[in-house]
């Protein structure tokens, strides 16, 4: 009796390995293939996949490619500019919407909750929409004037929405707690509220660097005078098939390094979290 | 005498429609623990932070040392508060957090604070340290307050009027070779009372100069505190000696490096009230600080506060709805209900003579009976007539008016209600008591303030300083009940008016009338048992139920109907009869509202009301 | 903090800007026939309007609607239980599968997409036809939005009190009862926002479709990017005002049912 429980519980157990698995290697098939590719001599031949042997000119590709590292280096551009500002944007917008009143609250979320919900193309197209009938006064809109404040556009909704509602947890009496103790309410602010939220802004950021880096249609409809970005230049090349193998190593090398990190975070974590049970003990 | 620190006049707030304080009116005086007690929603919370600046009020005045601060913001009053679920700051250490105020605060006072400490450790006499203090005071920024300091004992250093003096004899002789200056630089030294130091001759002007400061500086204090002010980590320092001290003072050295999350609920509270007085307020705001700890720790930490704010001598303001812990902490507790105060008083009054219905059955229990004062201090309840002590004057009956020598309050003579001449004055440890003639009459008064004879001053005394007697009492034993009580002849005007010193003053007295309804109170412990012969005792009732609660019994009497709560350290059973005496000066008296009492007593009070407001116009 | 009211003020004009105003010209665009943005040859006409008849419009929605469902079903039923697993397991590093879970996310998707394209016209793979067909669209859709179907559910399943679940079986009740008794109610709200993330960029995204459909299946959103190409902004604006109208009615009618069925789930409990 107990012997065919536990054969049952085994059962299911490698079931559920076998289900997680399967579901895994759903999204990690292209990524091995991308990094298959960035080793491939012959990732651009006519027959796709056939391995032409091993190298590290893709590699190389990154820097030689001018179309290429261009694409990579205004991606990063944007992105980089794109996360500072929207940070900081979202951070402000959301303190200024903790203190408004019922009413004026319940607007504000709804025009918030818009550029979330809006699909990506329409969003792409009304920005591009508004960004041309600014031509006329700015005529060099059109880049990365019009890519970074489409990319803050639809950033900042995600930072306030990990923003805010640790705002709205926090103790109001830190706030005055602050003032009593002679702090000008700007300067309590910076002192202690912004403080208390560091990591809800920090994983707005991150949100806010992932969304804009992988960003393509909203990029697609804000390009332009020979700005781009990453996502862009795949899918345009592609379909010109002026495709560089570049951008499979490119991509890899990211891969590589946010695997790093997350190893090392995780590994450092684990380690701590030994240290402070021996200190305990 | 006590010296007012705060004042609210007039005070109101509401939101809305909802009225939170209408009208609110009290001092507070300096050094004092006070308790603002009332169930939820009194308003006293609302008061609190009116005083903290967080609220602002609708109408009204809020006096800190007799000055206007309701315009001033929260972060720039000299009041600092522990919040009720602490609110300490979860991004910063223990250390941090207190020094939070030390270094944030834009008028910190951590070079007021620091100045004190190196003059205290340099041996300075307190009045030089406290005259210095007063002035910095008023200066509002730390770096003004380095800059003023500096100036101050820059002015007073021997060292710095030598090197001052060096430098122009440098400007004026051109120093070269030791033979050319010798002479005059002694002659210069002589006039500084400054000796040579032993010299090769081979030495430079400068290097004189360098031997000659450093020898003036060894014993020049002045010169000393300056560089230890001028050193950069001066400031650093001050809030590590200030924090350490206040760690200290809450019983939590060593603590500093800890995190606020790993501290316990007793511990955070400590930390909360450590990083509030390290500022050292004028005034310190508690808002149900215990409230969030358990029972045990709540009753030590009572004890612990009361502690503090006698070693402090900082005015601790409390809130809370727990009458007991009013009762141990408080020197004064203000009793609040519908955003009024009820009753103003120290605990013991307040118990033993609650004004009202509220108060008495907010503060403990209390048998509540509704009566009627007979006169001649005979009451009628429960069917029978009791014998109780009350003021029993009428209007216009000639009295004992005794106040008390620290309650006559020095004010401004346009303000006073009382001018008089000094005429005589000895000084006694801090002290002035001072003979003053207030219109033919010698009165003896006490203050901290210096007076001088044939100096005229103006007097004010509070209405809960004014204690009547009748003159039927004996002089002698008058004098022996109140601490150096001035007896002064007066008249009883009715209706809380008395006159003495040829004025009109309020008083706090109830007196009243015969036929009147009145509300009296027997608090349970009051009640003796009576098991003998109970038929002997006045009042014969049935046990219904009784209860033992650690200490004592509570028994509940059935007395003619009425039930009555009996606290005795005997029991007795359940359906036993019993009798109750209660002594006469255990029952206490409170006024019932006008619409109760019958149409000739409300003519009456109408009447007394009418006078007392026309003698207040003619004043 | 009442007093930074005014923090929210520049915010409130960014979004008029860029919300209200976009939306207003689009409409006033639907009026006007014209080349590109050039107003100079501007003439009012409902050519747009009449354009509607065209039945591929409709064709068109009807695959994103067909795509979109699809994908949302599927990612449903891989995600539920991957977040489930995950978050029940007793692993040490949950967080490090977690982490391993976002790690492809950080691949540019336009670049997987390629890949799977690759991956399809390989030489193995290449007599299934998978090129330029539905299931295949609607596979690689699945796979690049699935992270954003098991995040909220895994969230809120960590934050899900433990001991509800083991009150539930100290009560008597069978694990499979509880997990459709209490745990899949109490997880609604991750499911929902998973639904709503997925659904989203499900129904209107074009480069998939474009890339794996090979043109072949064509979906809302390759219309309306190929009605913008030809700098035709009148039939354009009308359709993605369409299409902004069908997905906040979608979304509106999604919450609105989900929130019924959580007040159904109380009335049950109060019964």
């Amino acid at each position: 009796m107990l012997n065919t429980h536990r054969g049952k519980e085994i059962f299911f157990l490698v079931l559920k390995v076998l289900f997680v698995c399967f579901v895994f290697s759903l999204m990690y098939i292209p990524v091995v293939i991308i990094i298959y590719q960035s080793f491939n001599a012959t990732a651009n031949s006519i027959t796709p996949l056939a391995w032409g042997g091993f190298t590290f000119e893709n590699y190389a590709e990154i820097f030689t490619n001018r179309q290429l590292y261009t694409s990579i280096l205004d991606s990063l551009l944007v992105s980089l500019w794109t996360t500072f500002l929207s940070t900081i944007f979202g951070l402000f917008a959301s303190i200024g919407i903790h203190a408004l009143d019922k009413k004026a609250r319940r607007a504000m979320d709804f025009l918030n909750d818009i550029p979330m919900l809006a699909s990506e193309i329409v969003t792409g197209i009304s920005l591009m929409i508004i960004f041309s009938l600014l031509k006329p006064i700015f005529p060099n809109i059109f880049g990365f004037p019009s890519m970074l404040l489409a990319h803050i556009f639809f950033t900042v909704p995600y930072v306030i929405l990990m923003v805010l509602p640790k705002l709205e947890q926090m103790d109001e009496s830190l706030f005055e707690a602050a003032q009593d103790l002679g702090c000008p309410p700007l300067k309590a602010l910076f002192k202690v509220v912004i403080p208390s939220l560091m990591t809800s802004i920090l994983m707005g950021a991150l949100i806010a660097f992932t969304l804009s880096i992988d960003d393509f249609v909203i990029s697609f409809y804000t390009q332009g005078n020979g700005f781009s970005n990453f996502s862009n230049y795949v899918y345009s090349s592609y379909t010109k098939k002026n495709f560089s193998a570049g951008a499979y190593a490119f991509d890899a090398l990211l891969t590589f390094i946010t695997l790093a990190i997350v190893l090392f975070v995780s590994l450092r974590s684990s380690h701590k979290k030994n240290e402070k049970g021996i200190k305990r003990a | 005498m006590a010296r007012k620190i705060l004042e609210l006049r007039g005070v109101r707030k509401a939101y809305g429609q909802n009225v939170i304080l209408d009208n609110l009116n009290l001092a507070i005086n300096e050094n004092e623990f006070v308790t603002f007690l009332g169930p939820s929603g009194c308003g006293k919370t609302t008061t609190l932070r009116i005083i903290a600046g967080f609220e602002k009020m609708d109408k009204g005045e809020l006096l800190l040392d007799g000055q206007e601060i309701e315009s001033l913001p929260a972060h720039k009053r000299p009041i600092n508060t522990v919040f009720q679920r602490y609110a300490l700051f979860p991004h910063l250490n223990v250390y941090d957090n207190i020094a939070f105020g030390l270094r944030n605060n834009i008028y910190s006072n951590v070079y007021d604070i620091g100045t004190m400490n190196l003059m205290n450790q340099y041996g300075f006499s307190e009045e030089d340290i406290d005259a210095l203090t007063k002035v910095l005071s008023h200066i509002e920024k730390p770096k003004d307050v380095k800059k003023y300091v500096i100036e101050k004992f820059s002015s007073e250093s021997k060292t710095i009027r030598l090197e001052n003096e060096l430098r122009n004899f440098q400007k004026e002789h051109h120093p070269k070779k030791q033979s050319q200056y010798l002479d005059s630089l002694k002659e210069l030294l002589k006039k500084e009372e400054v000796s040579l130091p032993a010299l090769t001759g081979e030495e430079s002007f400068k290097e004189v100069s360098k031997l000659l400061l450093a020898q003036v500086s060894k014993d020049d204090c002045y010169y000393q505190i300056i560089a230890k002010i001028k050193d950069r980590h001066f400031k650093e320092d001050t809030i590590e000696t200030e924090v350490n001290k206040a760690l200290k003072l809450v019983n939590l050295e060593g603590y500093g490096e800890r995190e606020i999350s790993s501290l316990s609920g007793g511990q955070q509270q400590r930390v909360a009230i450590a990083r509030a007085i390290v500022n050292k307020p004028r005034i310190l705001l508690l808002d149900e600080p215990l409230s969030a700890l358990d029972l045990k720790l709540r009753k030590s930490m009572r004890l612990e506060l009361r502690e503090m704010q006698r070693k402090l001598g900082i005015t601790f303001i409390f809130v809370t709805h727990d009458q007991e812990e009013a009762m141990v902490m408080s020197d004064t507790v203000v009793v609040m209900n519908d955003g009024l105060i009820q009753q103003i008083g120290r605990p013991e009054d307040i118990y033993n003579a609650p004004v009202n219905r509220f108060v008495a059955s907010f503060i403990g229990e209390a048998n509540i009976e509704r009566g009627k004062y007979l006169g001649e201090q005979k009451l009628q309840i429960l069917n029978k007539t009791f014998k109780v002590s009350v003021q029993d004057f009428k209007p216009g009956e000639p009295i004992y008016v005794i106040v008390e020598k620290g309650d006559f309050d020095i004010c401004s003579l346009d303000v006073a209600k009382l001018r008089g001449k000094v005429t005589e004055v000895t000084f006694d440890s801090n002290k002035y008591e001072a003979d003053v003639d207030i219109n033919g009459t010698t009165v003896h008064i006490e203050t901290d303030d210096k007076v001088s004879v044939g100096e005229e001053l103006g007097f004010l005394v509070a209405p809960g300083n004014i204690y009547c007697e009748a003159r039927s009492e004996n002089k002698a034993k008058l004098l022996a009940n109140y601490e150096d009580g001035n007896i002064l002849e007066g008249t009883y005007l009715g209706n809380q008016r008395v006159n003495f010193l040829g004025e009109n003053f309020r008083t706090y007295i109830t007196t009243f009338i015969p036929g009147e309804v009145v509300d009296a109170v027997i608090r349970p412990e009051d009640f003796d048992l009576v098991l003998d012969d109970p038929s002997k005792a006045l009042i014969q009732g049935k046990v219904v139920k009784t209860a033992f609660t650690g200490v004592s019994f509570d028994i509940w009497v059935d007395a003619d109907g009425q039930r009555l709560m009996v606290q005795d350290y005997q029991n007795v059973e359940v359906g036993d009869t019993i009798g109750l005496h209660v002594d006469f000066y255990e029952i206490h008296l409170m006024k019932v509202e006008d619409k109760e009492q019958p149409l000739e007593i409300q003519k009456i009070r109408e009447e007394g009301r009418r006078i007392a407001s026309e003698q207040e116009k003619e004043n | 903090m009442k007093k930074f009211k005014w923090f929210a003020l520049p915010y409130l004009i960014w979004l008029i800007l860029l919300v209200v105003l976009p939306f207003l010209l689009m409409f006033v665009l639907t009026f006007l026939s014209m080349n590109g943005m050039n107003f100079t040859d501007a003439a009012f006409s409902f050519d747009a309007y009449q354009r509607l008849a065209d039945p591929t419009v409709y064709k068109a929605i009807w695959n994103s609607l067909v795509v979109a469902f699809f994908t949302v079903v599927i990612c449903l039923l891989l995600g539920y239980p991957t977040a489930y697993f995950i978050s029940f397991s007793h692993l040490k590093h949950k967080l490090l599968l977690l982490l391993l879970l976002i790690l492809p996310m950080w691949s540019n998707s336009m670049l997987r997409i390629v890949s799977w394209l690759r991956l399809f016209s390989n030489d193995a793979l290449s007599s299934f036809n998978l090129v330029g067909s539905m299931p295949s669209v609607i596979f690689v859709t699945v796979t690049t939005y699935l992270p954003f179907m098991i995040f909220p559910i895994y969230t809120v399943l960590e934050k899900l009190d433990r001991s509800l679940l083991e009150a539930s079986r100290d009560l008597g009740v069978p694990a499979v009862k509880t997990f459709f008794k209490v745990t899949l109610p109490l997880s609604m709200s991750g499911v929902t926002s998973g639904i709503i993330m997925v659904f989203l960029p499900a129904a209107t995204g074009f480069a998939i479709s474009q890339t794996i459909g090979q043109g072949k299946i064509r979906l809302i959103g390759n219309l309306i990017q190929s009605v913008f190409e030809k700098n035709n902004y009148n039939y354009g604006s009308l359709l993605s005002i369409l299409v902004s109208i069908v997905i906040l009615l979608l979304v509106y009618l999604f919450n609105q049912a989900s929130k019924t069925q959580k007040q159904g789930w109380r009335k049950l409990k109060n019964a």
